[in-house]
């Protein structure tokens, strides 16, 4: 029993292996091919009638068109006539479809039909338009391709006429293409006046739908700036403002809103200071503080890679003519101001003040910085630091540079 | 006594609980986060890259790319080729499975409905079918501006397909045909929007003539051997090629009177699709070598290899292209074997996808090397009628009673319309011992050689004997791994394992 199963297992393993085409003697029917028509319209249905000698024999049909094969069987029994009905999708794809009438997985007969687009029903038109920015001028454009297919999505033939139309203002031009290659294409070129291009496309009575490009204003020409102040007196308190004119390119765009501007200003010592401003309807403006003392500087800003501008100077008096120091608590205590601006006033807090310490053979120890208050800064010089000996100071605030020698002493 | 065991047990019991719940817990929490972890990495959304294993490799040539449209620039083309290759191979694997994977990502909507309309009707019907290219002319017609849209034709695609019917092979089927294409880039992926067949131009390539009569001839004075290094039976350009070794071998060779030898080249070994610079060199030296000792190589492609499967013709194809290109003009070359004993293969892989294979391997090589002969090394002299219009000298192998070989020999010869015929691998091994007691011993081997040297004399039959040496270890893929079998095998050499002459040496030595 047990041998039997086994043996009825090995029997089972080898009939699954894989078959091999039977290269059996089979009687072929003859058959001819009835169907005279070998041109198609996409859509219409097709029907592919052979005459056969053998009323039963299973016929069978492989159809082959660009995107596939598939074999299909007769849909008559039993006539001697073998009719095939092609399945929608073969109908409608336009392009060859090959065929091949099989019996008992011989082919007998081949042939191809040619399915023609279908242009008499609805066009649909598949547009693409890019890039959809371009700039002022007449180096750039925007390439509108148009796809027109039939009904069935099959592209259109070469040569069917394509009309472009595109607005931009107050013109509307109109202008009529070919396909070739599946495709129509038209370069719409930029204009000198920044604004919006409308394109749209008809092809065999349908129109497409509307698409954009936004035609932005060309790189910036060169432009002019102003500086503005309440006052010229460097108190490090005071905003002095930069200004451009109205930036525009070299076809009277005014440049695109947020175009950045660097200013840069370079004062008599050679040191460089930075800005950046955006436009708002072509004027870029930025401000910045001023200095706490006397300077000169020369200002000029630059759109990066595009225009620059003219140079400016704006001249710093100083604010601070001069200011008192006092040494308390054996020397150790320094109080240096009041500070007063140029109506006497006390100037802002935040005043920066620089103490250079030295000993009595001019080595240097350290630096101290410390802010204003209220006008006045003070220092204490703890023993730790500063242990009791003879120390040169060097005061440094709004520009002033001031040096007393003092003993240290005490704790 | 009992209550205190009982106690211990019972605290057992509950340490242990608390530690295997413990560890529960732990596991539990570790799985969430291990799952919450998991998924497609972020930047896989940008579809930056997809990496692809190389699966699809016909032959690609663009005839040029120029076009009103905008200039093509080498990065979008390597793109567009890549992507258009994925969509073929895509759509062959969607036919063979009947599954639409991986269309989405190389078709449009409208155009991959198409393709599920097929496979809907197919599936239906239990049709499926193994499909492959060989052949790609592409031909730029448009870019556009904004480099998101190409039309191109693709001239003289040859489309080989089989189709079946359950699991039964209906039919085969190779045509050539040319189609228009409109791609879109869409979402880091060209896909195909539109696939057209349009007639296809005459083909007015010049094909150069082949020139095989010098090397033909040859083969028709062939006394030879079949080459493995002692020490590296099946592995020639492994990591103990050295050729001192090989040089030393060639002058035996030689001085025994023989001129050609037959190599083996393992598909695996050689790297695939993309066979290694590395080897070839090693190839080359190996075939300079022989050129200085005077001997001709008959070099046999895809050792090793036994697939055959349509999905993996072209990945073949360019194995076969690397290797015959890089010594196609090697003076030492004689011919290519396309494959060692494939009718074995007959029963597992099905003899016509193996002779389709070989058909389409032939029809190639010829191609990429006009000037050597080819063949295939059946292992049967029945089966060496196969594809005989399409060989240029038929071989076969023969290990069977030497007293029915001349019948069967002769019986092939008449067959064969007159092209030469090689015994391309025969012999007999001297192993007598433990897995064999009633073997042959060396001395039997002699007699052997002896006989067959006399017969292929008087016949002017030419021979490739089995082999220069005898092997320490025989790799599992050629016999299995059943010691009956490797012992056998490791003894058909005419010099022992110790470099020691055997008696057969005298006998296959030219007297």
């Amino acid at each position: 029993m047990k041998l039997g199963l086994i043996l009825a297992l090995f029997i089972c393993i080898g009939c699954t292996s894989k078959k091999e085409q039977p290269s059996k003697n089979v009687q072929n029917p003859k058959v001819s091919l009835q169907t005279t028509q070998t041109n198609f319209i996409a859509g219409s249905p097709i029907n592919l009638k052979f005459k056969t000698s053998n009323n039963n024999a299973p016929l069978k049909l492989l159809l082959k068109n660009a995107f596939g094969s598939v074999i299909i069987k007769k849909d008559t029994t039993n006539t001697a006539l073998a009719s095939f009905n092609i399945p929608k999708n073969y109908c409608r794809l336009a392009g060859n479809l090959h065929w091949k009438l099989l019996h008992q997985n011989i082919p007998l007969l081949k042939g191809k039909l040619y399915i023609e687009t279908n242009t008499k029903n609805k066009t649909h038109v598949e547009t693409y338009f890019g890039p959809r920015s371009i700039t002022a001028g007449y180096n750039d454009y925007s390439m509108l391709t148009v796809v027109p297919t039939d009904i069935y999505d099959n592209p259109v033939d070469d040569s069917t006429q394509v009309t472009v139309k595109y607005q931009f203002q107050k013109n509307i031009n109109e202008t009529s293409l070919n396909t070739n290659n599946f495709i129509a294409w038209y370069n719409v070129r930029s204009t000198t006046k920044a604004g919006r291009i409308l394109v749209t496309s008809e092809s065999n009575g349908t129109t497409s739908k509307e698409l954009t490009t936004i035609v932005f204003p060309s790189n910036a020409e060169d432009f002019k700036i102003t500086a503005s102040s309440a006052h010229n007196y460097a108190d490090g308190n005071q905003i002095i403002t930069f200004k451009s004119n109205i930036i525009k390119d070299k076809y009277g765009n005014t440049v695109s809103d947020g175009t950045l501007v660097n200013f840069i200003i370079k004062d008599e010592k050679g040191a460089y200071l930075n800005t950046v401003g955006t436009t708002i309807s072509g004027i870029a403006e930025t401000r910045t503080l001023h200095p706490d003392y006397a300077a000169k500087w020369t200002i000029k800003a630059f759109i990066t890679g595009a225009a620059e501008s003219n140079t400016i100077n704006f001249n710093f008096e100083a604010a601070i003519k001069d200011y008192p120091i006092q040494f308390y608590e054996n020397n150790r205590k320094l109080v240096i101001g009041p500070f007063k601006s140029f109506m006497k006033q006390l100037v802002p807090d935040g005043i920066l003040v620089k103490i250079d310490i030295y000993d009595k053979k001019g080595n240097f120890i350290e630096t101290k910085n410390t802010t204003t208050k209220n006008g006045v800064s003070s220092i204490y010089l703890e023993t730790h630091y500063l242990p009791n000996d003879t120390y040169n100071f060097k005061i440094k605030a709004a520009g002033i540079t001031k040096e007393y020698t003092k003993d240290l002493y005490g704790n | 006594m009992a209550i205190k065991l009982n106690k211990t047990l019972y605290r057992t019991v509950l340490i242990a609980t608390f530690v295997a719940v413990n560890a529960l817990i732990i596991a539990g929490i570790g799985s969430v986060l291990a799952f919450m972890n998991t998924g497609a990495d972020r930047t896989s959304m940008l579809h930056l890259e997809v990496p692809m294993a190389d699966v699809y490799k016909p032959s690609l040539t663009w005839i040029d790319t120029i076009n009103p449209g905008r200039p093509m620039e080498k990065q979008a083309l390597g793109e567009i080729t890549n992507d258009y290759m994925n969509a073929w191979h895509v759509r062959n694997i969607a036919y063979k499975k009947n599954d639409p994977y991986g269309i989405n990502d190389f078709y449009t909507d409208s155009a991959r409905v198409r393709i599920f309309e097929n496979i809907h009707l197919n599936k239906a019907n239990n049709n499926w079918f193994k499909r492959t290219t060989l052949k790609h002319h592409t031909d730029l017609d448009f870019y556009s501006a904004d480099g998101t849209m190409v039309v191109f034709k693709d001239f003289g695609v040859e489309e080989y397909q089989e189709v079946y019917e359950n699991e039964t092979l209906v039919l085969t089927e190779k045509d050539t045909t040319s189609y228009q294409v409109m791609m879109l880039l869409e979402d880091g992926f060209w896909r195909i929007r539109h696939l057209k067949e349009i007639p296809t131009p005459n083909d007015t390539t010049q094909t150069k003539p082949r020139n095989i009569a010098n090397k033909l001839a040859k083969t028709r004075n062939i006394k030879g051997l079949n080459y493995y290094p002692k020490d590296s039976p099946w592995d020639t350009f492994g990591k103990k090629f050295n050729d001192s070794i090989i040089n030393a071998d060639f002058k035996i060779v030689n001085k025994m009177g023989l001129n050609t030898i037959r190599i083996f080249i393992q598909y695996e070994d050689f790297g695939k699709n993309n066979v290694e610079a590395k080897k070839l060199e090693l190839l080359k030296k190996l075939l300079d070598i022989a050129q200085n000792n005077n001997i001709d190589v008959l070099i046999t492609l895809f050792d090793f290899y036994g697939d055959y499967d349509v999905s993996n013709w072209t990945l073949t194809h360019r194995h076969a292209e690397a290797i015959v290109n890089a010594v196609k003009n090697h003076p030492a070359l004689l011919g290519w074997d396309i494959k060692n004993e494939p009718d074995l293969d007959f029963d597992s892989r099905g003899r016509q996808r193996v002779l389709a294979w070989l058909e389409q391997m032939l029809i190639n090589i010829k191609k990429w090397d006009t000037n050597h002969p080819v063949t295939i090394g059946w292992s049967a002299p029945e089966a060496a009628t196969n594809l005989l219009n399409n060989v240029d000298f038929v071989s076969y192998h023969y290990y069977r009673n030497i007293d029915d070989f001349l019948v069967a020999h002769n019986t092939l010869a008449k067959n064969i319309n007159n092209k030469p015929l090689v015994l391309q691998e025969y012999g007999i091994s001297s192993y007598k011992g433990l897995w064999n007691p009633f073997g042959n011993n060396k001395e039997d081997q002699a007699d052997f050689h002896k006989k067959t040297q006399r017969i292929f004399k008087e016949e002017n039959i030419q021979f490739m004997f089995w082999t220069l040496y005898d092997f320490n270890k025989i790799p599992k893929e050629v016999v299995g791994r059943l010691p009956w079998r490797k012992k056998v095998q490791e003894h058909f050499g005419c010099i022992d394992k110790d470099g020691n002459l055997k008696p057969s040496f005298q006998q296959l030595t030219k007297q």
